[in-house]
This record gives structure tokens, sequence and C-alpha cells, in this order.
């Protein structure tokens, strides 16, 4: 007792001292024999209450029934536990009712863009649907004749003139020059759209293409992109289906047109011009007056520019053939299959079931997550209830002791 | 008190810090001079005496030998239900019986120290009821200074400090009686 002072500590000390027999300093022998008078005034139960308490401590207090408080608290024990499970139950089911109506909205605005104008043109509706379409781009080889098409690109100044409709060869798909073009709209999920974007970027890359224009918009809750790619039409369905593979596809669209005519005719007139600037310069060898000289190089000056157009032209038309404009729409979609997701041939394979187990721990940390978010407030909440009741009580007892 | 209690209390007894049974025979009379001198109510005492060691029974699980002794623990169950008793009975000075009335029909061998018990009595009964638990845990229950405070939540030199000032207290009451 060291805040005590000395005087203070001296009597208690021998207050201490009387209680235990031992001797008591003269000047507090009163002290002392006060404190004797007190312990020997105390309260002393009755025989009766003693041997009546005796008893029900050795039977353990039957009175009060432990066996019903017992299962009271295990009633507490359990209900707890189950209380908790069961908001977690609801937690989940409220998050799988949210997601699937969220599926169905975003498949109800997909299903309006499938009105969209295209010559060829499907639907897809999920992330299934990805494989089909890259099967589809590489079957429309046999419809666009893009292996007959790359050879004629090849060797652009071999195409023969466009034969007449209703001729024998009219049909003829050897030679012809087509211009193609797609459009593609994908899906992805909101937190992949900007690596799609890259990916979509370096598809177009490593088929030798180009983006001409892109925009991408990425935000938590959603995201948007379109690119404008150029793409060697050799590799156009090869393009398509690498393409098609980084998202669920929503709508893809292809788009040819025989652009052979035009070719021929940008390659005869830059044929004609050649074969005449070839007629003047011979001319022009053997002109003997100036007259005629100047006459003919006038003329040569003109065949030279329509060269030069006719050039122009060649190279444009031959650059509609051998180079294809994609449209690439990118949108967000939280139902939709991650990137490079594999092919579902309906079989569960072990990847599957991986898969699923890991977003079924997903699903279950998530429901953790919110369970603890919801919990913690509410334990924190009955904690600081605990203790003010804890804190009222001690007062409302210390109060009644006061009003004795 | 028998040798049969032994068996069923520690069937009962899971944490083996706490003898209940030895508890209860070292402390059955001390809790009830305790709580008899605080309630000033001897049929009150029994009851809350009974109901404190039944507490005492069913919480001993809860005992930590790390937070105070056996003793405190169990005067601090009493002191609670003691409490809880006079605020549900609200009851106040007047009472039914003192525990005091039991020694007044004793015979006393000493007329003096039969003046000087009485007078020390009066004078107990002068002090506030802080002052008189005081002076129960103490002389009555026969608690340390360290286990008194323990019971009152307080520091054992505050607890030392208040009960040099109730004996303080009782000293004069006693030399004015």
């Amino acid at each position: 007792m060291p805040d005590l002072s000395p005087d203070v500590e001296r009597e208690l000390e021998a207050l201490d001292d009387a209680l235990a027999g031992r001797r008591v300093a003269p000047d507090l022998t009163e002290l002392g024999e006060l404190a004797l008078l007190l312990r020997e005034d105390r309260p002393e139960p009755d025989d009766g209450f003693g041997r009546s308490l005796d008893t029900r401590v050795k039977r353990g207090f039957p009175k009060g029934d432990p066996r019903v408080r017992a299962s009271g608290r295990r009633w507490l024990g359990w209900m707890v536990p189950a209380l908790g499970a069961t908001a977690a139950v609801l937690v989940f089911v409220l998050m799988a009712s949210t997601a699937e109506f969220g599926s169905d909205d975003e498949e109800a605005g997909g299903g309006a863009t499938t009105a969209m104008e295209s010559t060829e043109q499907e639907a897809a509706g999920g992330a299934g649907s990805a494989p089909q379409a890259a099967d589809s781009a590489r079957s429309s080889d046999n419809d666009a004749g893009a292996g007959d098409q790359a050879s004629s690109l090849a060797a652009p100044e071999s195409v023969p003139p466009a034969p007449s409709p209703g001729s024998p060869g009219g049909d003829a798909r050897k030679n012809r020059s087509i211009e193609r073009s797609a459009s593609l709209t994908l899906a992805a999920r909101p937190r992949d759209i900007d690596r799609v974007s890259g990916r979509i970027q370096a598809v177009t890359s490593e088929q030798g293409g180009f983006v001409v224009t892109s925009s991408v918009n990425s935000s938590r809750s959603g995201g948007h992109a379109t690119f404008q790619l150029r793409i060697p039409t050799r590799n156009l369905d090869d393009a398509l289906a690498a393409l098609s593979r980084l998202g669920a596809v929503r709508e893809r669209s292809q788009r040819s047109q025989d652009i052979t005519a035009e070719t021929v005719s940008a390659r005869s007139r830059l044929q004609d011009a050649k074969t005449e600037r070839k007629s003047l310069l011979e001319q022009l060898a053997d002109a003997d007056t100036v007259q005629k000289t100047e006459s003919i190089r006038a003329r040569l000056d003109l065949v030279s520019r329509e060269i030069e157009n006719a050039r122009a032209d060649v190279r444009r038309v031959n650059n509609r053939a051998a180079f294809s404009t994609v449209v690439v729409e990118l949108v967000a979609d939280r139902s939709a299959a991650a990137p490079g997701a594999e092919e579902d041939d309906g079989g569960w394979t072990p990847g599957d079931a991986a898969s699923d187990a890991l977003r079924v721990l997903e699903v279950i940390a998530g429901v953790a997550l919110i369970a603890l978010a919801v919990a913690l407030p509410l334990a924190l909440l009955g904690l600081l209830g605990a203790a003010a009741l804890r804190f009222t009580r001690r007062r409302r007892r210390e109060h009644a002791l006061d009003a004795v | 008190m028998t040798s049969t209690l032994t068996a069923p209390l520690r069937s009962r007894t899971s944490s083996p810090a706490l003898d209940f049974e030895a508890l209860y025979r070292a402390a059955r009379d001390d809790v009830y001079a305790y709580v008899a001198t605080l309630l000033r109510d001897r049929a009150a005492a029994e009851d809350v005496t009974a109901a404190a060691f039944e507490r005492a029974y069913r919480k001993q699980r809860l005992f930590s030998a790390s937070r105070g002794s056996e003793r405190a623990w169990l005067f601090g169950i009493a002191r609670n239900a003691a409490l809880d008793e006079l605020r549900r009975r609200k009851r106040a000075a007047a009472l039914t019986a003192e525990p005091a009335d039991v020694h007044a029909a004793l015979p006393e061998d000493d007329a003096e120290l039969a003046l000087r018990r009485t007078a020390v009595r009066a004078a107990l009964a002068t002090l506030d009821p802080r002052e008189r638990e005081l002076v129960a845990l103490k002389f009555h229950a026969g608690l340390s200074n360290a286990e008194l405070a323990t019971v009152l939540g307080v520091s054992v030199s505050n607890a030392g400090t208040q009960l040099h000032r109730a004996m303080t207290k009782l000293r004069e009451a006693v030399e004015h009686a």
C-alpha cells in the first residue's frame, strides 16, 4: 500500500495484527480491541439454514434444474450459427437472383442488335457460340473464294477482263477480285474490357493488319470499345476466328463485293496508257519537224499523267481487295465467359470441375465477405450494448447501496 | 458437512483451479455474515447467501485465478446478489430484523464487555451502507485488503483508505455512544 500515509498504514496493520492474534502497539490497543469486537459480533447463520444449504450444495442445487438451463444454453449455442447460416443463404440467394435478372436484361438488349443490316449475318447469344462463329468464319472461304482472291492479288496484272453477265464464264470464281468487310460484336466481362482490347490489337498485328481507329472506354461497372481494323484479306478468316475467341460473340456479319470490273478497268486504262506512250515514243523517234516533235511531247505528258492516275487507281482497287475492313465492337457483359475460354463440347472435364470449384469458392468468399460486413457492425453493436448494459447494471447496483 | 459432498461436486467441476467444495466450506458463514450485515435482514441474508452459492456453483467454470482469489470472486458474486436483492426489494433503513438481535439474548460474562459490544453495534448502525459493507467484508467475512479491493473494484490503497476512514468514523461513534 505505497499510496497510504504511514499513520494509516500503521493502523491498518494493527487491525490485521489484532485479527491474526498478534501483538498490537500499545497506542493502538483500543483499535485492536475494536477489530476483535467487530469480528466476534458478526452474524452467524442458523443451524437449520446451514444444513439446508449444505444439502442443496450436496445435490448440486437441483431446485434451479440445471438441465433446463443447460438446454437453454444449448439452444443458444446452435441458434447463433443457424441464424448466421440462414443469413448467408439469404444473401447468396439474393445475389444469385440479382445476377439472373441482370443477365436477362442484357440478353434482351443483345437481341435488339440482331436486326443489324448485313449480307451474311449470324447472331450468337452466348459465350459458347464463339467457336461456332470461328468455324463459320473458316467455312466462308468457299463462299467468298478468298483463296482464289489471294492468288489474284498476288498477280494483279494477270486479271482478265470481267466476263459480261450471262457469259459462260460469268460465274467463274477464278481471278475474281473481291472486296470483303466484316463486323464483329463481342461481349466480355467489365473487368476484361481492357485485356480483350489489347488482345484485339495483338491479333490484328499477328495477322499482318493494322488498327485504323480505336476507342476504348472501360469502367468498373461496364465498358465499351470499338475498333476499325484493316486485315489482309488472305488472313481475314483466321483473324475473325481468332477475334471470335476473345469473347462471347454476340453478332458477326461479313460482306463481300465483287470489284473485278473496277480492277480490270483500272488495269486496262493503265495498259492502254502504257501502250499509247510506247507508240508516242516511237513516233517521237521518227519525228522530223519541230512542230511534230512538240506535238508528240505534249501528248506524251498527257499520257504520262494518265499513266500515273491509272496506276493510283490500280493500287487503290488492289488495296481494297487485299485488305478487308473489320469493325469490332466490344461490349461489357457480366455473364460473358472469360476470354480464351475453352470450347464447350458438352462434356464435363476436370478443367470444368476446377473452374466450377473456383467459381464456387469465389461465391463463398463473396458471401462470407458480405456476411462479415453485416456481422461485424452487428457484433460491434452487440459488444457495445453488452458493455453499456453491464455498466448500467453496475451503476444501478451501486445506486441501490447508496439508497439504503 | 459430510464427506459425501465430494463426489458430485468434483464431477461437475471442469476447472481444477477452483475447488468449490473447499470454498463453500471455508466461506459459507463468512458470506452469510457479510450479506446479513449489508442487508440487515436475516431471512433475506439466507436467501441471498444461497443464491450467491448457487450462482458461484453454476459459474465456477468462469473463475480465473488471474483476476483474483477464489474468495474475492465468491464475494463479488455475493455482493452482486445482495445489491440485486436491495434493488429488487427497495430495502430502506426500516428493516424487520437486525443480525445483532441474536447476540442480544446471549449471556454476557463481562458487563463492561457487553456494554462495549452494544456500543459497537450502535456505532456500526450509524455508518452509511458503503462503510458498513467495508466493515462487514473486513471483519465479518475476513477478507484481506487486497481481496476487499477486488470485490469493490478499486485499488488496494483506495480500499485501505476507505477502510481506515470507516474505522475512524466507527471509533468516534463508539466513543460518543
